[in-house]
């Protein structure tokens, strides 16, 4: 734990954390100022999921928001995220003196795994909270119409969207924990974050050809839209599942490569 | 010319140029194997053109591997490019040295972006390259249909794919510029190219609010796909030549920015 919490400082000391926490508020702020704007409201199934439903009640916000966010943008900065921590050390030359002190090579891996995801989570509490208030002042808050047609209260909404959260989080995992992966093999922050970027990215284009479905349960990228059916009624559950299995799996079997890596390193740097 | 070889040789010598261009180069790669095993099948709605029928014809192979270019990975690969050249220098510590040899910071500045430049185009020759020779081995080259209707020869559509990968490139040049332009305010490379990247996506979100359409004539990312104007019949030339005007704007702009910024810099790493 001392650990995690000096690492949650070092990022406090970045003027890129700020960047990149303004950055990710500005998209819910944004798309209510551009809804609440527009004369042409958006009809029904266009842009993003829930998106149609914002100008009728204002909880959907955060929904859409974060909804939008998964397909690149929250990527991006969970891949920055977990590329930093340990090849911005290498980078500095401070992880030579990281090295000289008494702390487990382990411990210092999964802190800097954690500060990632710590980041990951303010960002996510940030457009959440962002999102609801800023929906709720200008739309009003009303009970929601899942995507069945049924209604479910307000209090019900919003844990069923704290819940979607939580999925697209874990989604995000899988992100921190390949640039974290990346950046046990080379010294480069910038190499480990585009590489992480590259592979989201060309999974996302295979995951666009039918004839690479085969490959779908098994990539984490093909499950970007499972928390949708949160707001079923009743809840799907099963892609839900599915989703959380392939990402469990992927995240396990990145650190695990990245442990094996990092203890053994010749650290020259 | 001794700084471009200089640049060129530090280029050659990281690990994620490579990486950038093999990222670059699956792209192709992907579209040939899916479109060569896919069952024919009528193009989807709200599918780009072109992707549905690329077993019919080699030349849609780099159309399609264009489209998959100009969304995502070549904004990416340019903003990798643009960040890495003044703030790893930065990072590695040697920019002070550089700048202690007699030249003018204005052809360091200048050699650099014509680096980056030089990056970028390289990856989308490649992916042309890779997907031409295959693509023709794989499907052969036939007269390419336009959206309009009509037929071009083999030969002359070969000619305007050309000018469309031009234009996919000079769009990422604004990205690459951007990213340089924030290398000179920062010393961290990873900060330059996300920031780059998050400008392309936000504005990419903005050009989809209506509300925002009033921007759409000046920001370079609503011109991402404008290649498809050059295969209607006749021509749409006005897109493509207001396209090319804001792309000059901005790279000039920015450019100018960075110069600005890096001519009166306090080097200290």
């Amino acid at each position: 734990m001392r650990s995690l919490g000096r690492e949650f400082v070092k990022i406090l000391f970045q003027r890129r954390t700020y960047v990149g926490w303004v950055g990710l508020l500005a998209v819910p702020l944004l798309i209510v100022l551009a809804l609440d704007l527009s004369s042409s409201k958006p009809g029904p199934g266009e842009g993003p999921p829930f998106f149609s439903q914002i100008t009728n009640n204002g909880i959907f916000v955060p929904l859409a928001a974060i909804g939008a966010l998964s397909f690149f943008l929250f990527p991006l900065v969970a891949s920055m995220a977990g590329a930093f921590p340990l090849a911005g050390e290498a980078e500095m030359g401070t992880m030579k003196t990281w090295m000289s002190r008494p702390v487990s090579r382990t411990s210092i891996l999964f802190s800097k795994w954690g500060v990632a995801i710590l980041y990951v989570v303010v960002g996510m509490l940030l457009v959440g909270i962002g999102g609801l208030v800023a929906g709720w002042i200008v739309f009003g808050a009303h009970p929601l119409t899942t995507l069945s047609g049924t209604t479910i209260s307000i209090p019900t909404g919003i844990e069923r969207i704290v819940v979607a959260n939580l999925v697209i989080l874990a989604a995000l995992l899988c992100v921190i924990s390949l640039a974290l992966f990346v950046s046990t093999l080379t010294n480069s922050s910038l190499t480990a974050a585009i590489s992480a970027m590259v592979v989201f990215v060309v999974l996302t284009i295979l995951n666009g050809f039918s004839y690479f479905d085969f490959m779908k349960p098994y990539t984490f990228t093909s499950y970007s839209l499972a928390f949708t059916n949160l707001f079923r009624d009743p809840v799907y559950w099963h892609p839900i599942r599915n989703a959380l299995l392939t990402y469990g799996v992927t995240i396990a079997g990145l650190l695990v490569a990245s442990w094996l890596i990092f203890r053994r390193k010749d650290i020259l740097t | 010319m001794t700084l471009l070889h200089l640049e060129l040789a530090k280029i050659l010598r990281q690990k994620r140029t490579y990486l950038g261009w093999v990222g670059l180069v699956l792209v192709p790669v992907i579209v040939i194997v899916a479109g060569a095993l896919q069952k024919p099948r009528a193009q989807d709605p709200g599918e780009p053109p072109f992707v549905a029928h690329v077993s019919h014809n080699g030349l849609l192979v780099m159309l399609s591997a264009l489209i998959a270019l100009a969304s995502f990975l070549l904004p990416i690969i340019a903003a990798m490019g643009g960040a890495s050249s003044v703030a790893s220098e930065a990072e590695g510590g040697t920019l002070k040295t550089w700048l202690a040899r007699p030249v003018s910071r204005t052809s360091v500045l200048l050699t650099k972006w014509a680096m980056a430049v030089l990056y970028a185009l390289a990856g989308a020759a490649l992916v042309a390259v890779v997907s031409l020779v295959v693509g023709a081995a794989a499907f052969g080259l036939h007269p390419l249909v336009t959206l309009s209707g009509t037929t071009l020869s083999a030969p002359h559509a070969l000619a305007l794919i050309s000018v469309a990968y031009l234009l996919v490139v000079a769009g990422a040049v604004c990205s690459l510029t951007i990213a340089l332009f924030i290398s000179t305010l920062t010393n961290s490379s990873l900060t330059a190219a996300t920031i780059a990247i998050a400008v392309f996506t936000v504005l990419t979100i903005l050009n989809v609010f209506t509300v925002f359409d009033f921007m759409k004539p000046y920001t370079y990312s609503s011109y991402r796909l404008v290649f498809y104007d050059l295969f209607r019949y006749p021509i749409y030339w006005r897109p493509v030549r207001e396209a090319i005007v804001v792309y000059a704007v901005t790279v000039g702009v920015v450019l100018f920015a960075a110069w600005a910024v890096f001519e009166r810099k306090d080097v200290l790493s």
